[in-house]
């Protein structure tokens, strides 16, 4: 069964559509290797049961996962994470899921009004602290 | 299980006021009517009665009618703001026929049982139909009225039905019908039939026009007098004070139609004795007409919490005291006035008319004291039986004892020494009501 | 793509006398196509049509101009099978007010013939609804409840709800929210136009929406969509590619971050932000 893990966080006042909240937790929960091969993803009407949200919704976000390549769908049990390679691989891919955290820092730079290349060095020295820390 | 739901009745009760009006009333007048043949009185004797008694059952019947039908057009009112299908249709339609039928079976048992006695007693078939006619052509047009006035027919209909009914305001007609033409009555009965038929097949109570709007006595002025003045709410089985609706008002201006018969049977005459069974119970049916009726028309200053709040609202005992004199003030104005009317010009009318307002205060204050009293579980109950049976109650113990109770100064004089203490207790229950309990909610 | 709700060119007139500001139309003239399964959200200030749109879809109210279709069937004609796969609720609950729920529940259970009476209580449970109490005295959140209970016991293929949850607690919002989905027995999803002033609610559940402003259609544009593309942009001028230009705030624009590439980097909008926008 699912983990609790596997619940999404939906905040509908952000700016992203919750079905591409969806999708993009689930690229990070497989991405972070939260969910592995084979897990189970919480059924649609569940979702939508537990978030109050529209089931159309949820299965759009699935749809759109299962032409990724990302989850793919198994009879009796629903949609399961497609059984391929740790996605480490493509960082292309991996650097579309840093974008919005991306487009937040650069609007927040704007915002107040820092020179770009300053930000860019605290970028890289919090890149640097994070590496360290890092076992 | 939806099948059994769908063929399920509609059986939800009826407010009490429906009941009063299409089952209580016409009962008791039926019952009244059986009263001679059950008795083997000699029909002949009571005819003047009797014909005030099918009069009465007339206005009944078209009364009950005009309610049934105007309870089936607000039953209606749920389902077409939600577009449901015909089915919901159907139920109002079918509980509006089920209801008619056994408004008709009970209005006119008593009185074609009677005409059927007295016709066999002639020997001749002349009474029934007379009988049977005037009935149902009242109820169809006291139901043409209603549906018509709502816009649930052709409005065509609407004058016709009105005209009718006006015309049972003389009671020549009455007489002239019950003893007609046998022809005539059968030709009235066809078209009555023909129109039942058509008011109440399946396609029936669609909407065709808006309806017009629903007259409300008390508020045709624009005087601030007159619009601050409301029919005092009905109270629930609950204690909870609800909306009262339009009902009453038409209760109000039925009954002065009736002193036109009524003073020609010269109940209200001086000299009129009630030693005979039929007066007895005749005029313990008579106090209870009256009492429910003033029961039903209370009056009182509005207590809408915008003016409970305001400065100069009034107390408890202020207010109960314009309710109990404004509604006894208002009705026996209203039926002072019409019962003057009509006895104007006659030998001693201002005799009849002061023992109408004798009999009509007196009921007055007891419906006021009954309806007033907190905790009276059912006060409705109370004021038909303690008017019917304490008014017949009396007159059969005087003549029991040998006393022929006549319509006099003494009788004035007894009704005055009830009115009091009536009215007295009726101020009394009313301002130790909660008024916060009698606005109901805010 | 089957419409479930279709209008061409509704138009209703405004009554003489009743507004003096130069308004010709209460409403319309409104083109509209919703398809099947759409929840649509119907979104607008007090007095923009709101309600007067769903009277002339229902037929409710006869449209001086045009005409309304439910289901494929013209609104002032509609047989009986489509009106069983109706669902309406309106502002004002109208109940009979001397029944109780339960008696309410089994009236509907003999009209409509799909009615499923267990669900129903179920619902009404959820809600928190009494279901023994007369409707005369009930409160007005629970009348509203009761009215939805109604409008959904008979799993309606259309459902067309005019402020539903305007008196209704958070948590009661929620329940329904839920239940609008929870409740379908059918395979095909139920198409619903929901109008109620509760933009976060709605936001939550609607697939499109749909602007309503004096009566006229603004925008109508599937949610996902107007979420991602649609941007604020500072304008001084009324710009003739925007989609509208708002005075407030020195100036703005609505614009398309499709065609105005620019626009991409402001932030976006909520169901709120984006009314404000189009109102002013």
């Amino acid at each position: 069964m699912s983990s609790p893990q596997a619940f999404f966080d939906i905040q509908p006042q952000l700016a992203t559509p919750i079905y591409r909240q969806v999708v993009e937790q689930v690229q990070r929960l497989v991405a972070g290797g939260q969910l592995g091969p084979g897990d189970e993803l919480p059924s649609v009407r569940a979702v939508a049961e537990r978030h109050a949200i529209n089931p159309m919704t949820v299965s759009k976000a699935y749809s759109l996962l299962e032409a990724e390549g990302l989850l793919e769908r198994r009879r009796g049990v629903g949609m399961v994470v497609a059984a391929r390679a740790q996605p480490a691989a493509a960082g292309s891919d991996l650097l579309a899921l840093l974008e919005p955290a991306i487009q937040a820092l650069a609007r927040q730079t704007r915002q107040l009004g820092i020179p770009p290349d300053q930000a860019v060095e605290a970028l890289a020295r919090a890149l640097q602290s994070d590496e360290q820390d890092r076992p | 299980m939806n099948a059994l739901a769908n063929a399920a009745l509609d059986t939800a009760p009826p407010p009490n006021d429906q009941l009063v009006a299409t089952r209580l009333l016409p009962a008791c007048v039926s019952a009244l009517m059986l009263l001679p043949t059950g008795l083997a009185l000699d029909s002949s004797d009571v005819m003047g009665l009797a014909t005030a008694l099918l009069w009465a059952q007339a206005l009944l019947l078209a009364f009950g009618a005009a309610l049934l039908a105007a309870a089936a057009h607000e039953r209606l009112g749920p389902w077409e703001s939600r577009a449901a299908p015909a089915a919901g249709r159907e139920r109002v339609r079918a509980r509006l026929t089920r209801e008619l039928v056994r408004l008709g079976a009970i209005g006119l048992s008593g009185p074609l049982a009677f005409a059927g006695v007295l016709d066999w007693q002639i020997g001749e078939l002349r009474t029934l139909p007379g009988v049977a006619a005037l009935l149902c052509a009242s109820l169809c047009g006291g139901l043409v009225l209603s549906l018509g006035w709502r816009g649930r027919t052709p409005r065509l209909l609407v004058l016709p039905a009105l005209l009718l009914l006006a015309s049972l305001a003389r009671p020549t007609v009455i007489e002239a019908v019950s003893r007609g033409d046998f022809w005539l009555s059968l030709t009235v009965l066809g078209c009555a039939g023909l129109l039942w038929c058509s008011l109440l097949s399946p396609r029936t109570l669609t909407v065709c026009a808006p309806p017009w709007p629903q007259p409300q006595p008390l508020a045709w002025g624009r005087r601030a007098w007159a619009r601050r003045w409301r029919t005092a709410p009905y109270r629930s089985g609950t204690g909870k004070f609800l909306g009262s609706d339009s009902a009453p008002h038409w209760q109000m201006a039925l009954v002065p139609l009736w002193f036109q018969s009524v003073s020609r049977s010269e109940w209200l005459h001086w000299g009129q004795a009630y030693d005979h069974i039929y007066a007895i119970a005749g005029y313990g049916l008579w106090l209870m007409l009256m009492g429910i009726f003033a029961g039903a028309s209370l009056i009182a200053p509005t207590l809408h919490w915008r003016h409970r709040l305001a400065p100069g609202s009034p107390t408890a005992a202020r207010w109960a005291r314009r309710l109990v004199f404004g509604s006894m003030l208002m009705y026996g104005g209203i039926f002072g006035l019409s019962l003057a009317l009509t006895v104007a010009g006659e030998a001693d009318s201002a005799r009849i008319v002061a023992s109408g307002l004798g009999d009509v205060l007196l009921a007055s204050s007891f419906a006021a004291w009954q309806r007033g009293r907190r905790g009276a579980v059912k006060e409705g109950l109370w004021i038909l039986a303690g008017l019917s049976l304490g008014g017949a109650g009396v007159l059969a113990l005087l003549t029991g004892l040998g006393v022929t109770p006549q319509r006099g100064p003494v009788w004035l004089a007894v009704q005055l020494a009830l009115i009091v203490p009536f009215t007295w207790a009726a101020v009394r229950a009313w301002s130790r009501q909660d008024l916060n309990a009698v606005a109901g909610k805010p | 793509m089957t419409l479930a709700i279709e209008a061409r060119q509704l138009t209703l007139h405004i009554p003489d006398g009743r507004w003096s500001v130069a308004r010709r139309y209460a409403l319309g003239p409104i083109d509209l196509q919703i398809p099947e399964g759409a929840v649509v959200g119907l979104v607008g200030r007090n007095g923009a049509g709101k309600s007067t749109l769903m009277r002339c879809l229902l037929g409710l109210a006869t449209p001086d101009e045009g005409e309304a279709r439910l289901l494929g069937e013209p609104s002032l004609a509609l047989t009986d099978a489509v009106r069983e796969r109706l669902g309406y609720a309106a502002q004002t609950p109208d109940l009979f007010p001397r029944l109780n729920g339960r008696e309410h529940l089994d009236e509907m259970a003999a009209v409509y013939a799909n009615v499923d009476l267990p669900s129903a209580v179920t619902l009404a449970a959820r809600l928190d609804l009494p279901l023994g109490k007369r409707a005369d005295a009930l409160s007005l959140g629970d009348q509203q409840k009761l009215a939805v209970v109604m409008a959904l016991a008979h799993d309606p293929d259309l459902l067309l709800l005019d402020e539903p949850v305007a008196s209704l607690d958070p948590i009661s919002r929620r329940d329904f929210m839920r239940a609008l989905f929870a409740l379908r027995r059918k395979a095909a999803p139920r198409t619903v136009l929901v109008s109620s002033h509760l933009l976060s609610d709605l936001e939550r559940v609607v697939s499109h929406v749909l602007f309503l402003r004096d009566g006229k259609v603004q925008l109508f544009i599937e949610w996902d969509e107007a979420m991602e593309y649609l941007r604020c942009v500072p304008a001084r001028l009324p710009d003739p590619l925007s989609l509208h230009w708002s005075a407030a705030q020195g100036g703005r624009a609505l614009v398309d971050s499709r065609h105005c590439p620019e626009a991409a980097g402001e932030p976006g909008l909520s169901m709120e932000d984006l009314l404000e926008v189009l109102n002013t």
